[in-house]
């Protein structure tokens, strides 16, 4: 029987990175991949929650893992990186420490049997572990020949460290803009965190560290750069003008998330995949792909 | 363990990622992979060996602690499988509870969690009004009206906060702050429901006046 799929947005993909959401949800309708939105799931508590207690962020994740074991899914399927990362490590502590899972069973509505059986995945891993890139390829449409496209990582997507794809030298979103037709850059940066976590209270942290990663792909020819987090999207798209004061070049990069390069693959229309929501335009990524 | 450890020392070996502290041999590959040290004063390296000398004050007190972005980079190559991001973000609780900072982040962090408490998630504009009543950082609000603006025009701010039934929920079972901690003000409060209303408001003409061509407009 095929796996079902239970779909965390979180609370970014509700605001901020509406465009993740559209292409997320156009995307997996277009490979027949049924995602059904968790009822009444919380935000994962991101890093922030720790200042209260040490172990919010475990226990709203696990509180969102028993909803969907409660909600009969096989699978979680969180698109931003920060949530998946909280997700998956919170799945993993409540198999190793019991008294987290107690906590939860003790003190909320949700009861959950910490039997590890709610799977979490980040939509990048649904794709190359469960569908299949050779499968993808065949359901290309409009491939993004010519396109030079820069694989942003960031740190969340490789966390916990070499679960899916190495922390150090990951290759993941490299195979699929291969899939797709378009050309990988290879450039330092990749791997390297933006500092979306201080964007507020630190925003001359986050500009430097995002202009480094654009700069970095730049150098070695990127057109656009491809992400799966919508912290990393607000740093280098939101921050990428104070960026170029910073590092004192110029960046003009479109920073699209990975779902939309697949639904532009895949014959999707621009307007279904929030392209025009970005800051910096997309104008030229999507007349190069002829959409 | 001895009796005459260090007290700070003690402590830090009871939280979340703070068991092994003694196992680090002051290596520096910590410091090397961190993304923020060139806005640090110590550096992780040095912030271990501070903790296993007991510095509570200088630890706590440091503005390093801040700094991290939490990207695990430290704490994936440690050889010595210490867990330095998540140890770090305990000495933030302790910071915290312990009165020494008045960080910027420290303001962020205390404004989300109370967001949080009220909604079961986020609602940026709510979290954003709360840290800057709270930082009274005017500086870096005037600095915030472009890129604010721009999210604004692309779609991208909510209007409304989406409640959660779970949130009376979550404050009970102690996950996040009851009301009233962390200078959760009455005024702040009513700053907060004076914004949610207007937002609401212009939401509701948003909605009159766009109907259906919305999507439109940004397709």
């Amino acid at each position: 029987m095929a796996k079902t799929y239970a779909y965390y947005p979180g609370c970014s993909l509700d605001s901020t990175a509406k465009e993740y959401d559209m292409s997320v949800r156009a995307v997996f309708a277009k490979l027949d991949i049924e995602l059904h939105e968790l009822d009444e799931w919380t935000c994962c508590g991101a890093t922030h929650s720790a200042v209260y207690n040490a172990d919010s962020r475990f226990l709203l994740s696990i509180r969102n893992l028993a909803l969907a074991e409660m909600q009969g899914y096989d699978a979680v399927v969180a698109p931003c990186s920060a949530c998946y990362k909280n997700l998956r490590r919170a799945a993993k502590l409540a198999e190793a420490d019991k008294t987290i899972c107690t906590r939860v069973n003790d003190e909320m509505e949700e009861v959950f049997s910490c039997s590890g059986k709610v799977e979490v995945l980040h939509p990048l891993y649904l794709i190359l572990r469960d569908y299949g890139l050779d499968v993808l390829k065949k359901r290309v449409v409009r491939p993004l020949t010519g396109l030079k496209i820069a694989s942003y990582y960031g740190c969340m997507l490789t966390r916990p460290m070499d679960e899916f794809d190495s922390a150090e030298r990951p290759t993941g979103l490299d195979r699929l803009v291969r899939a797709l037709g378009a050309e990988p850059v290879d450039y330092d940066y990749k791997a390297k965190c933006c500092g979306g976590a201080l964007a507020l209270s630190h925003s001359g942290t986050t500009a430097r560290m995002a202009g480094d990663v654009l700069a970095s792909a730049k150098g070695r020819g990127a057109e656009a750069v491809t992400l799966a987090c919508p912290m990393c999207h607000m740093a280098l798209d939101l921050y990428q003008s104070k960026a170029k004061k910073i590092v004192q070049r110029d960046l003009d990069l479109p920073v699209v998330f990975f779902t939309q390069l697949v639904g532009l693959a895949l014959g999707l229309e621009p307007a279904q995949l929030g392209l025009k929501r970005h800051i910096v335009p997309t104008a030229s990524l999507v007349a190069q792909v002829g959409a | 363990m001895t009796s005459d450890m260090q007290p700070f020392l003690a402590e830090v070996m009871t939280v979340r990622g703070g068991k092994d502290v003694l196992e680090c041999y002051q290596c520096g590959t910590c410091s090397a992979s961190c993304p923020a040290l060139q806005d640090m004063v110590h550096g992780p390296r040095r912030i271990m060996y501070m903790i296993q000398n007991g510095m509570e004050q200088e630890v706590l007190s440091s503005p390093d602690i801040w700094r991290c972005v939490s990207c695990y980079s430290c704490m994936n190559r440690c050889p010595r499988g210490i867990e330095i991001t998540v140890l770090f973000s305990e000495l933030r609780r302790l910071a915290v509870q312990k009165g020494y900072v008045e960080d910027k982040e420290a303001q962020f962090g205390q404004a989300f969690t109370v967001t949080l408490a009220q909604h079961g998630r986020m609602f940026e504009p709510e979290l954003l009004t709360r840290y800057y009543l709270r930082t009274l950082d005017i500086k870096g609000m005037l600095g915030m009206i472009g890129p604010g603006l721009k999210m604004l025009l692309k779609g991208k701010v909510a209007f409304t906060p989406k409640n959660i039934t779970a949130s009376q929920e979550l404050r009970d079972a102690g996950v996040v702050p009851p009301v009233g901690s962390y200078r959760h003000s009455k005024f702040s409060d009513r700053v907060i429901a004076i914004m949610i209303a207007v937002l609401g408001f212009f939401a509701a003409i948003g909605k009159v006046f766009s109907g259906d061509k919305k999507e439109a407009l940004h397709g």
